[in-house]
């Protein structure tokens, strides 16, 4: 855990900045970087504890990363890519984490600043800083009023593994509006199949799928 | 082994390690005794210390991940006895109560000024949020934060003092600055306010923000706790617990377990005589059935005790338990209350050894009952009856530190048991039967406690380690994990309770209540808890028809103890709700109905006479309240009338609410308990103060000293305090129901006072004054009226030494018949999310009335750490378990109580009332301040969105569910 990562900015070609992270690189750091997506920020304080971010590197993260699903939300909406090892290539970070084998990872690119992109995130837990009970991130690429990229990622609202709903895809190739967040905050409910616990029934988990999945569609409109 | 070579605190260290050794452990073994084990899981942040400056959870590394790095440990902070700013500024601000997280608390917010010299308050809370705390409630040591930081920039931080000010007899003219309005909503920390009644006795050290005397080692992580002492040779204990909820032992099977190389002993329940004992540590006789033995051949929880093992290491006797075999027959399950009385329930205690028990057979342990009045009558006349069901939650206590021990034979062949208890002396007479020695062969030593709540007011392990000492003839370590604690410890009573309300116009004529009490699988508590509730609840409205009735029963649930608040929270709680609701439906303002019908000053409690601590009580008159002021100053600071106002009619998601509650508690138990103290000079005039009260982080040594100095002229330095050792401190009850501010305190003054007698008797002849009385103690002085004066120290050194020679020395010890009441007035404002049903708690302020207030900082820390303790009981605590009865959320992760960044601004205002009984006019405060915030959060909440939650925690879906209900 303790070897030091580096970390690079890299611009694309569409203007767009990249933040690549070589694995070893710790949480706090991650954190602490000034151009970091605000959602990121969020998902990595308050239920996340200091010394988490300092015992975890992106690494052991994404080998076994179900204590911060938050984070993972974060990094879904905010379409971070996950470089592999020994020249492998690229792999989308959903894909990478649902592989039934993870190869070595070798670096996590996270994009920072992508011209028309709006994220954002909600939660409901216990207590503030509490495990969430839901937690929804969504993350909009919105061109000339037309959405053009939507990911919508949960968590506490599916039994196993699985984070992005496809009910967002109903938002792609329109403009962002009240009918459209309706429409897929409807079909959302159709498409989760929360858990019950003593945190939160799946009744309420269900609905709390929609409140804060409206919630986060409006904070990027 | 491995070689690591690493920096420790700044020392190049190479040692010899087992690399898959956990960091925590590897340091402990370096005696660095600062790293403290809280969980061993990640949970709690005890164990922090900084790696390369940055604080990590050494738990969670091995030993391998030192190597090439730089450690440090609160060990490597003072520097030639200089105390690191940090380290200076908690001791100053209080934000050390028991200790057992402040290496943890310091290291972390090292590294945060290290990183940024000028935090904001929200910083340094996000920086600790890693480390629990169960005492303090964050604000005093965020304060010790900023004030170090201010150190270090080079500021003048400012005294440490609260705002003074006279209390006006014109409350209305009560003065509360602007800033502790909070009008804009500001979250930063303020001095706490003290209204003082003009009249006031003026004092020297009493009343003062004296540093706690015990602070400078608990800061420096120096050995202070039970676990930081160890024995050559010493072995380690571990407890097999029951997996199942009720079940008999067929079969157990130690062969496997005794036969491994380095385990010295396993006992199971047929290597002990059958002894009956109940856990409660309370005063002799203790009026519970004996329903327990040490080891049974039946258990009736989830975590009851099976076997106990002793080995050369902690894992090895982990191993042990794991090879005992045990066949188990199981048997039906009780796990709700409600259960417990049906025909054909199951019987959780069927054995024939158990007297005392009301209804065996139907599980009930006791019925009690109480009246004064007619309430049927009363009801029956009245204009309005309201009723109310209320339920509230299995709350686990969430101390820091584990129930541990250790025992070991001294040279005297007597046996030594260092715990961390609450109740030393307790401890002492209820073992003594169990392990089969006599009293006076048993020692029991109670050094510093992480925290107990109540939790250590039981004797849960102290037996079975003695067994095992005595067994092997070898000193043994015996603690429960983490795990355990939820298991095997105690929780807090689930009350469901039903108020009935009688009133005739805006006067409470009766007041029924009815309590079916929830004791789990042994009665050790459940007699007095509900008593004490029930005797509050119904004695705080005091109306002149009241009637009490109590099913304590035994479910095969995790047992109830005591626990801060014991039982009057659970019923301050419903009735402060009841109160409002019945104000409400009246149509007059809630204020000004409680105002009417709270128990006044003067007023003779109508039910103590036949509600005392499990049996009869003793009469007694509410001799003074601070009720009236204490809701007037929390009404102006919160801006209350106001706020009612503005929060009517809202509409939109998110929604404000404010409410309040008036609270009051006893301070300690009137003609039960006992405490005492002997003070004895030195050559220097300094005195040794020793004493049976048990400190347990409240910081109840340091305010005991302040009594003593204040009568004895001389500052608290002068006075070395020890607590508490049942060979060579005098007895006390111990620690708890409130009462060693009142009760000890009274034995020390009344000590001190024949101390001061002495010093003037001697002080007269060296002065050749006629009349000892005349002079004055004052600044270790000895002062006669011509202003001729000897010092304390040349009294100590004729005394001993030269002229009349005699030890000047006290012993005195301290009944009351009396338990005056601490009061209060909790405020909680909120922000309800109509949408999700998530309470947001965006300020808590508590009015305090404890009497005289002996250290301003201590109560301070006092008030805020109750009413964080009571916001986990009111929003989010609760001990869950399955349809086995296997608790699901039995690890600190799962069952989270409120981190530093999680809690909401916290203000303190206390109103001086001056009780003729106690020392100095104090009164208690350590229970009182978790007793109100439950309902005033409930009532804020029907002021933001209008629904009624009656049961508690309010968990987001409770409120959620209660909305939609709402809207149907």
């Amino acid at each position: 855990m303790m070897k030091k990562g580096s970390i690079q900015k890299v611009v694309m070609k569409n203007g767009s900045q990249v933040l690549q992270f070589d694995v070893n690189v710790l949480l706090d750091e991650v954190i602490v970087q000034a151009s970091i997506p605000e959602v990121i920020k969020q998902a990595l304080s308050g239920s996340v504890t200091w010394q988490q971010r300092n015992e975890t590197s992106l690494a052991r993260f994404l080998a076994g990363s179900s204590q911060f699903p938050a984070f993972i939300l974060a990094l879904l909406v905010c379409d971070a890519v996950v470089q592999l090892d020994g020249g492998q290539g690229e792999m989308d970070l959903n894909n990478y984490l649902l592989s039934k084998k993870r190869q070595q990872a070798a670096a996590l690119w996270i994009p920072v600043e992508v011209p028309g992109r709006k994220v954002a995130m909600a939660k409901i837990g216990l207590t503030p800083a509490g495990r969430g009970i839901v937690i929804a991130a969504a993350g909009l690429l919105i061109e000339d009023g037309t959405v053009n990229g939507a990911r919508l990622a949960l968590s506490g609202v599916w039994p196993n593994k699985h984070w992005l709903s496809t009910a967002a895809d109903k938002l792609v190739a329109a403009p962002l509006s009240e009918d459209s967040i309706q429409a897929v905050v409807q079909a959302l409910q159709e498409e989760v199949d929360p858990p019950s616990d003593y945190l939160g029934s799946a009744a309420y988990r269900r609905a709390m799928a929609g409140v804060l999945s409206r919630q986060v569609l409006e904070a990027c409109g | 082994m491995t070689n690591i070579t690493f920096e420790l605190n700044g020392e190049t260290c190479q040692v010899q390690a087992d690399g898959n050794e956990k960091l925590l452990d590897f340091l402990r073994g370096l005696s660095l005794t600062s790293v403290k084990c809280g969980c061993r899981e990640g949970d709690c942040g005890m164990c922090t210390v900084l790696l390369d400056g940055l604080p990590v959870r050494s738990c969670m590394l091995t030993a391998e991940a030192a190597q090439g790095h730089q450690i440090t440990t609160l060990e490597g902070l003072a520097h030639n006895g200089e105390l690191h700013p940090l380290q200076e500024a908690f001791i100053e601000t209080d934000g050390v109560q028991c200790g057992f997280c402040t290496p943890a608390q310091i290291l972390s917010a090292k590294a945060l000024l290290d990183r940024n010299s000028s935090p904001t308050d929200d910083e340094v809370r996000e920086a600790l949020s890693g480390v629990l705390c169960r005492c303090t409630g964050f604000v005093q040591i965020v304060e010790g934060v900023q004030r170090a930081a201010a150190v270090l920039r080079g500021e003048d931080p400012g005294d440490v003092d609260l705002l003074r000010k006279v209390l006006p007899e014109d409350l209305a003219r009560i003065d509360i600055p602007e800033d502790h309005i909070r009008r804009r909503g500001e979250r930063s920390i303020l001095k706490p306010i003290l209204f003082t009644p003009a009249n006031t006795p003026p004092t020297n050290v009493v009343g003062r923000p004296e540093r706690k005397v015990d602070g400078r080692k608990l800061v420096m992580g120096k050995p202070a706790f039970t676990d930081d002492f160890s024995r050559p040779g010493m072995l380690y204990g571990a407890v097999l617990t029951s997996p199942h909820a009720h079940a008999r032992i067929r079969k157990i099977d130690a062969t496997k377990a005794e036969a491994l190389r380095g385990v010295h002993c396993v006992l199971t329940y047929k290597d002990l005589p059958r002894v009956k004992y109940t856990s409660a540590g309370q005063s002799y006789p203790q009026l519970t059935p004996y329903d327990q033995v040490s080891l049974d051949n039946k258990v009736r929880h989830v975590g009851d005790r099976v076997a106990v093992v002793a080995a050369e290491t902690r894992k090895l006797a982990q191993k042990a338990l794991r090879l005992i075999d045990v066949e188990y027959e199981l048997l039906p399950a009780i796990l709700d209350a409600r259960d417990a009385m049906k025909e054909g329930a199951a019987v959780i205690h069927d054995e024939d050894d158990t007297e005392a028990i009301a209804d065996a057979r139907h599980n009930l342990v006791h019925r009690l009952q109480a009246a004064v009045g007619d309430v049927e009558e009363a009801l029956q006349d009245a204009e309005l009856v309201v009723e109310g069901v209320y339920h509230t939650p299995k709350q686990h206590h969430a101390q820091m530190e584990h129930h541990l021990c250790m025992s070991y034979w001294d040279e005297d062949e007597r046996l030594v048991v260092v715990s961390a208890t609450q109740v030393p002396f307790h401890v002492r007479r209820i073992i003594a039967p169990l392990i089969g020695l006599p009293v006076k062969k048993i020692r029991v030593i109670k050094p510093r406690i992480g925290g107990g709540f109540g939790g250590k007011q039981d004797m849960l392990l102290e037996d079975l380690c003695a067994l095992l000492t005595i067994k092997t003839g070898k000193p043994v370590n015996l603690e429960y994990s983490r795990r355990q604690e939820f298991t095997s410890g105690r929780t807090r009573h689930v009350f469901d309770i039903h108020y009935t309300a009688g009133v005739k116009g805006d006067e409470l004529l009766a007041l029924d209540l009815y309590v079916l009490a929830d004791t789990g699988a042994y009665g050790a508590h459940g007699l007095t808890v509900p008593m004490a509730g029930g005797f509050k609840g119904l004695t705080l409205y005091n109306a002149p028809n009241s009637r009490f009735l109590c099913d304590v029963v035994y479910t095969n649930t995790a047992p109830a103890g005591a626990f801060r608040g014991y039982g009057s929270m659970q019923c301050m709680f419903a009735l402060e709700v009841l109160m409002e609701e019945v104000a409400e439906k009246l149509g007059i303002d809630v204020v000004e109905f409680k105002r009417k019908n709270l128990i006044k000053a003067g007023e003779p409690m109508l039910l103590a006479a036949q509600m005392g601590e499990g049996t009869e009580g003793i009469p007694q008159t509410m001799d003074t309240s601070g009720h009236e002021a204490c809701i007037a100053a929390g009404m102006k600071a919160m801006d209350y009338e106001a706020k009612r106002k503005a929060f009517r009619n809202q509409t939109g998601r998110y929604r404000k609410g404010i409410g309040m509650a008036a609270v009051f508690h006893g301070s300690g138990l009137a003609g039960l308990d006992m405490g005492a103290c002997t003070l004895k000079i030195n050559d220097d005039g300094s005195f040794n103060m020793t004493i049976g009260a048990t400190d347990i982080g409240t910081g109840s040594d340091t305010i005991l000293g302040q009594m003593a100095a204040e009568v004895l002229g001389i500052p608290l330095d002068d006075l070395i305090i020890y607590s508490s050792d049942t060979d060579f401190t005098p007895f006390d009850v111990g620690a708890y129901a409130s009462s060693t501010t009142y009760v000890s305190g009274g034995a020390v003054r009344k000590a001190a006072l024949e101390v001061r007698r002495q010093v003037q008797v001697h002080a007269a002849k060296m002065l050749d004054i006629a009349d000892p009385e005349s002079l004055v103690l004052k600044d270790r002085k000895v002062i006669a009226p011509n202003g001729e004066y000897v010092t304390m120290g040349e009294v100590a050194l004729s005394s001993l030494h030269q002229m009349d020679q005699h030890q000047i020395m006290a012993t005195a010890s301290n009944v009351s018949h009396k338990s005056p009441p601490p009061t209060a007035a909790q405020f909680v404002e909120v922000t309800v999310d109509m949408e999700t049903g998530e309470v947001t708690v965006d300020r808590m302020l508590m009015a305090v009335d404890c009497g005289r207030v002996i250290n301003t900082r201590t109560a301070a820390g006092q008030v805020t750490g109750g009413m964080a303790q009571a916001l986990g009981f009111a929003r989010s605590e609760e001990t869950v378990h399955n349809d086995q009865g296997r608790v699901l959320n039995a690890r600190f992760g799962d069952y989270h109580i409120f981190k530093a960044n999680e809690l909401p601004v916290m203000d303190v205002i206390f109103v001086e009332t001056n009780d003729p009984s106690g020392p100095f006019g104090a009164k208690s405060i350590s229970e009182l301040t978790i007793d109100g915030v439950a309902p005033a959060l409930v009532n804020a909440v029907h002021n933001a969105a209008g629904i009624w939650v009656r049961e508690l925690p309010l968990k987001p879906e409770r409120v959620w569910q209660a909305l939609q209900d709402k809207v149907g």
